[in-house]
């Protein structure tokens, strides 16, 4: 050891020594308040990551698949480049691919069955969907937002979603990515190959199917140089194997090594601690709120919902906001929350239920966060099932209106699923 | 209190102060270590059952709620001005290796902190910044070559 690497030993061993730590006693990490008994801080801080990366709707549909008849032994992976599970630490062979018909992954999980992975549309919206046997189980969109913190940030969104016959996974990875590591908790690990998508330049996507009842720990993203790009530990979040389960998380790209923002331009946005708290009040898990703001290119709303990595909202000019669907249903505390944007003569939207009865949203002005129209946002009732949906101005006329109703609303009945309605001038 | 094995209890005891240090370390105390620090205990006691070397997997934890935290962080503080956070008494050999330490990046100074402070071989630094050993050889020569400059400056 030569002499200044002594120096610097012991110039550490006398720098941490002079640092002062407090050891709480064990119970109070155990068993004191937003420890063991809620969730972590750790658990909170990835949701806040997901809260940063997704005013993208996560609409992932609790996955309808039968049950394997028989318990599986060994976990066996699909991916689209037909990778096998593989111990942790072997090298991965992943090649180059592009995926023009936006299949970025797929093959066969559980009896028989096959799942694929889809990307479509144009940034900012991005639209990922998930079948198995053709049929649509999961999937998410980015808007103008959730798509500015990808690029701009390198929040990258993932999807996992379980089921009696396996997990699903897929995700955004940086476009200098070589491959992505799935690591399970017994310590096997699942590489997934990064495919392009033409059109989508600043990300690549990767996709997995593991058959069996497996508990994913965590995600890592490399280089070809093996250098890790960007790590998300799933095991903070609480994932039931075996239960149909969805949900989003967020890995966030090492910004030494990833350049930001992503492969080009930064993307319009309004920074969330720029928005201006408009509306909030309280439910069983916690507070809700309703943010908006704008700055000179776009305007913004989102909602936070208590206990979930689901976030309402949209980004947009005032004309693309206008122009789509802009009612959100989405589910929290076992009930439906409602969400939007209406026109700026609209003081009430007004939900009526089959036996008659309404529900009556208050809007609130958005003049003063830049927006040329109003918003809304409010719990309902346990229990209540709208048919019918409308924005009407103070002296009670109604300016619009949103169909399909009943059945948007009976399709959201749990968390991490959400839908967003077009609305209408009424005649 | 939950029961708790009394082999975890040891591990708390013998490491939670070296582990505040080493997250203090290598995120310059830029981070509220204490916090990073009883998370990953929580994340250790919840992944008790599976884990083989408790001290190996603290030490990821911490690393990785430091980097995590101090990305956030160095947002935050740039975007509110937030002053840095206050210091105890040093020696001169403490404030010398604490300026040094400034200059280098998070992951050069992760990996000088595994290797001079932790005593750690270049596999295992490599293990846990998930990277190659080579890659572990070049970050700690690039960062002595700062480290030399910076001490000797001072």
């Amino acid at each position: 050891m030569d002499e200044f690497e002594d120096r610097l030993r012991r110039g550490l061993s006398h720098y941490a020594a002079a640092m002062r730590v407090a050891r709480p006693p064990l119970g109070d990490l155990v068993s004191g308040p937003a420890r063991l008994t809620r969730p972590s801080r750790a658990r909170r801080r990835v949701v806040a990551g997901l809260a940063l990366a997704a005013t993208a709707v996560t609409v992932v549909a609790a996955m309808q698949l039968r049950s394997a008849t028989t318990e599986p032994d060994e976990a066996r992976v699909d991916t689209s480049s037909e990778t096998p599970l593989r111990s942790a630490g072997a090298s991965p062979k992943c090649q180059p691919r592009t995926a023009t018909d936006g299949i970025v992954a797929t093959g066969p999980i559980g009896d028989g069955r096959t799942w694929e992975v889809q990307v479509s549309g144009t940034p900012p919206a991005v639209r990922t969907a998930v079948r198995v046997d053709g049929v649509q189980v999961g999937g998410g969109y980015h808007d103008q937002i959730s798509w500015a913190t990808v690029v701009n940030q390198g929040f990258l969104m993932w999807h996992l979603e379980t089921s009696a016959d396996g997990v699903l996974l897929y995700g955004e990875v940086p476009r200098s990515a070589a491959w992505a590591e799935v690591g399970l908790a017994d310590g096997r690990a699942v590489t997934l190959c990064p495919t392009g998508v033409p059109g989508i330049e600043p990300v690549a996507y990767v996709g997995g199917g593991i058959s069996g009842q497996v508990d994913v720990a965590e995600v890592a993203v490399f280089d070809r140089d093996g250098r890790q790009l960007a790590h998300a530990r799933v095991d903070q979040i609480p994932v039931e194997p075996g239960e149909p389960y969805g949900l989003g998380f967020s890995l966030e790209v090492d910004r030494e090594l990833v350049r930001l923002p992503l492969e080009g331009d930064e993307w319009p946005s309004v920074d969330r601690d720029e928005m201006t708290v408009l509306a909030s009040g309280q439910l069983p898990s916690g507070e809700w709120r309703l943010l908006a703001g704008a700055d000179e290119d776009v305007v913004a709303y989102t909602v936070d919902l208590p206990g979930s990595a689901e976030v309402a909202g949209s980004t947009g000019t005032e004309d693309t906001l206008f122009a789509g669907a802009r009612w959100q249903i989405n589910w929290v505390d076992g009930r439906h929350f409602v969400s939007g944007l209406t026109r700026a003569d609209a003081t009430t939207v007004v939900l009526g239920m089959e036996d008659g009865s309404t529900v009556e949203v208050p809007t609130v002005d958005g003049s003063a966060v830049g927006f040329e129209g109003r918003l809304f946002a409010m719990p309902l009732p346990e229990g209540a099932a709208p048919t019918n949906w409308d924005a009407r101005t103070a002296d009670g006329a109604v300016v619009e209106r949103a169909d399909g109703v009943a059945d948007a609303f009976a399709g959201v009945t749990q968390p991490n699923v959400g839908t967003a309605l077009p609305v209408r001038a009424a005649t | 209190m939950e029961d708790i094995e009394p082999a975890f209890e040891a591990v708390y005891v013998g490491c939670y102060d070296r582990m505040v240090r080493l997250a203090r370390l290598t995120s310059a105390d830029t981070v509220p270590a204490d916090e990073i620090v009883q998370d990953a205990f929580v994340q250790l006691l919840r992944a008790w059952p599976r884990v083989e070397n408790p001290v190996a997997y603290l030490r990821v934890a911490v690393l990785n709620g430091c980097r995590s935290w101090g990305r956030r962080r160095s947002v935050a503080a740039r975007r509110r001005g937030e002053p840095p956070p206050s210091w105890t008494v040093l020696d001169s050999d403490a404030v010398a290796v604490r300026d040094a330490l400034a200059v280098l990046s998070p992951r050069q100074r992760a990996a000088v902190v595994l290797r001079y402070f932790e005593d750690l071989p270049e596999a295992e630094i490599a293990a846990i910044l998930r990277c190659r050993p080579g890659t572990v050889k070049s970050l700690l020569s690039r960062s002595m070559a700062s480290l030399r400059g910076a001490l000797d400056d001072g």
